[in-house]
């Protein structure tokens, strides 16, 4: 048996794949694009086209992310806050905090091994998140991968007054235009999504003495926004290898003990 | 407005067809959805004197008077529910009303600003608990040339306070017969004090017999009663909804409906009013239910025919809105025990002082009690403010954490 959890979110569709003994098997990360019915096929075609034997195991889905109901044969549909603590708990068992930055969402989890104990999404917009980071990278004229880089090449930061996509990116371009140098604006960003997120972080954990932090999500993998996350709250916090994959790896995880457990119980929701 | 009128007429024919077909049955979802729809037709016939008023404003006067009255949350549900209220809103805002204001009061101005129905002859604004619908409406009698009647609320409770309260109504009711040229009479009025106290007497049995585990009320059922029937309070339409609504329960203890509640939440200030399935999703899907709402409960002792204007007053002040915020926290949680719920989700409306300004001290308040609280952000009236999946992520995710903290079997777990 394979089962394998997939997380359509609005940037990645991220699929994981994992054995009858909850074991790591495959990832696999495409572009949700325009159209996530393509997506959703593309990264469970290359998850399982990744596994190494070649298996033609049955395969149970659980699904999660915006598209989470757009999987036409999964055994439920799980909301991400969920998967994401499912995975980090599977992966960083000690987290007692979770920070996940994806491409329109932002969250603070509080998480008990693995069971959410409370969470905070940003509110209305989607400032602080990937599609931030990619169009102030495309006001920077440089690719969102070359963040953290220039990020850890000063250690001047500019100050950013506006967390409004379409306000920062013209703010952006009167730096740029003034001669502020691309690193210090790239720090002032990351300082600037620090402090909005370090606000959730608070909307569920007002004292963080004694939490164990992680962060997951594909902006995770920009050692810049970690280290200004981590410096805003004056703690460390740990990054799993494959942030991008923890929330389809929560979703496989919950599939497997989904389908161990009863195959004839009621579903949390399908 | 004639779109508006064709929607209102066509419900009233719908509802009332189904209730003649339906015979003697209760329906009191019907009836009370036939009563706002014969209400909002009123306040669009050019020929009849109506009053926009403030949320503490009691309506028992207007109507022991004979002038329909609403709050203008009244009016933008109406537009939101019919699928109306976006023309209205984009109205207000090309006349200067700030598109992060409550969509509630924009929707009014905007019939206001639009000529979309025709104005009210009387504004009756109240200073508590909703100072930015008091600024509503003197814009709105404003742009008219018109000048509100302001019914300052003081927000502590005491004997100075209720006369002061006291004698604003007596005020009130001289200013309404100044402008509609109509009296009130003793006895019409006492009438309407005993009408009230009849329907009230049937809300508390109702909202007693909604306490039981299961619900016998499905989530979308009581919606907006609470808010919306003070509008007739005083008349026998009210008492009519409130008798069916208590006729209904009692044949549901009979035969007590099949449920699949797992989950039962209290929802705070108002629903969303435009079209949207996420609340009945909620319940088919999780099993969660909300069996309570913030405004479906009776916080008034009854009025005092001897003393009406003074017990109005009262009313007025010891309502949970009325005061700091604790007052309202410990309604909430009088709520959440009397209800046995398991989580409580904030709407936080968009431009709401109680909404999204007291946000936090809710929370805390709950909180410190163990109470699980989700808070949202949304515009109920405003359906282009309003991103569906992310709502439902939220709503998903709360239910899910709850059912994780009820530690419930493995076999609901996800």
């Amino acid at each position: 048996m394979i089962y394998l959890g997939l997380d359509i979110g609005s940037l990645t569709c991220d699929a994981v794949a994992i054995d009858s003994e909850g074991r790591f098997l495959a990832g696999a990360v495409v572009p949700t694009g325009a159209r996530n019915l393509e997506a959703i096929a593309r990264a469970r075609t290359e998850v399982l086209a990744a596994l190494d034997p070649p298996s033609t195991a049955q395969v149970v889905v659980v699904s999660t992310g915006y598209g989470r109901d757009r999987v036409a044969d999964r055994l439920a549909a799980v909301t991400e806050i969920t998967c994401h603590a499912e995975g980090i708990a599977d992966l960083l068992p000690r987290t007692t905090l979770l920070i996940d930055i994806g491409g329109q969402d932002s969250k603070a989890i509080r998480l008990d091994a693995g069971k959410v104990l409370d969470f905070a999404m940003n509110d209305k917009c989607a400032a602080g998140t990937g599609r931030f980071l990619e169009a102030m990278a495309r006001a920077l004229e440089i690719e969102v991968t070359e963040l953290q880089d220039l990020d850890a090449a000063t250690t001047s930061t500019s100050a950013l007054s506006s967390m409004c996509t379409v306000f920062a990116e013209s703010e952006v371009v009167s730096l740029l235009a003034g001669g502020t140098a691309v690193p210090s604006i790239v720090r002032g960003l990351h300082r600037a999504i620090a402090v909005r997120t370090a606000g959730l972080v608070r909307r569920v954990a007002p004292s963080l003495t004694g939490l164990s932090i992680s962060m997951s999500g594909g902006v995770a993998h920009n050692a810049g926004v970690v280290r200004a996350l981590s410096e805003e709250l004056g703690l460390p916090i740990s990054v799993p290898p494959r942030p991008d994959l923890v929330g389809a790896l929560g979703a496989a995880l919950i599939a497997r003990r989904r389908h161990l457990g009863s195959t004839s119980s009621r579903p949390l929701r399908t | 407005m004639s779109q508006v009128l064709a929607y209102l007429d066509a419900t009233i024919d719908g509802l009332t067809a189904k209730l003649e077909a339906e015979g003697k049955a209760p329906n009191p979802r019907k009836r009370f959805a036939l009563a706002a729809m014969r209400l909002a037709r009123r306040l669009c016939d050019p020929e009849v004197v109506t009053a926009w008023c403030g949320v503490a404003t009691p309506f028992e006067l207007l109507n022991a008077m004979g002038v329909p009255a609403c709050y203008p949350e009244f009016i933008g549900g109406v537009l939101a529910s019919a699928g109306l209220v976006v023309p209205t809103l984009e109205a207000a805002e090309q006349c200067g009303y700030s598109s992060d204001s409550c969509g509630y009061h924009r929707a009014a101005l905007g019939v206001i600003t639009s000529r979309l129905l025709p104005p009210p002859r009387l504004f009756l604004a109240t200073s508590q608990p909703c100072s930015a619908g008091m600024y509503a409406l003197e814009s709105a009698s404003r742009i008219l040339g018109r000048s509100p009647f302001v019914l300052h609320v003081p927000t502590d409770r005491s004997e100075a306070a209720t006369s002061y309260v006291t004698r604003q109504l007596g005020r009130l009711v001289l200013h309404v017969s100044a402008i509609t040229g109509r009296r009130l009479a003793e006895a019409d009025l006492a009438e309407a004090i005993l009408a009230s106290n009849r329907t009230r007497a049937s809300l508390v049995e109702v909202f007693e017999r909604c306490t039981d585990v299961p619900s016998p009320i499905r989530s979308t059922e009581l919606k907006n009663l609470g808010i919306v029937l003070p509008l007739f309070f005083g008349t026998a339409e009210a008492e009519t909804v409130a008798g069916a609504w208590l006729d209904e329960l009692r044949l549901r203890a009979e035969r007590p409906p099949k449920t699949g509640e797992r989950l039962r939440l209290l929802w705070l200030q108002n629903r969303l009013q435009f079209k949207s399935k996420l609340i009945e999703d909620l319940e088919t899907d999780y099993g969660a239910v909300i069996v309570a709402d913030e405004f479906n409960d009776i916080t008034w002792p009854p009025l005092d025919p001897e003393n009406p204007l003074q017990s109005l007053a009262e009313r007025i002040l010891f309502h949970p809105y009325s005061g700091t915020a604790e007052v309202r926290i410990a309604h909430l949680l009088d709520l959440v025990r009397r209800y046995r719920v398991d989580g409580v989700i904030n709407p936080c409306h968009f431009g709401c002082k109680q909404g999204t300004g007291s946000r936090g001290l809710i929370e805390r308040g709950l909180r410190r009690a163990e109470v699980p609280v989700l808070n949202l952000e949304v515009d109920c009236i405003d359906s282009r403010n309003f991103s569906e999946g992310q709502v439902r992520t939220r709503l998903q995710a709360f239910v899910e954490l709850l059912l994780q903290r009820r530690e419930l079997s493995a076999e609901v777990l996800p």
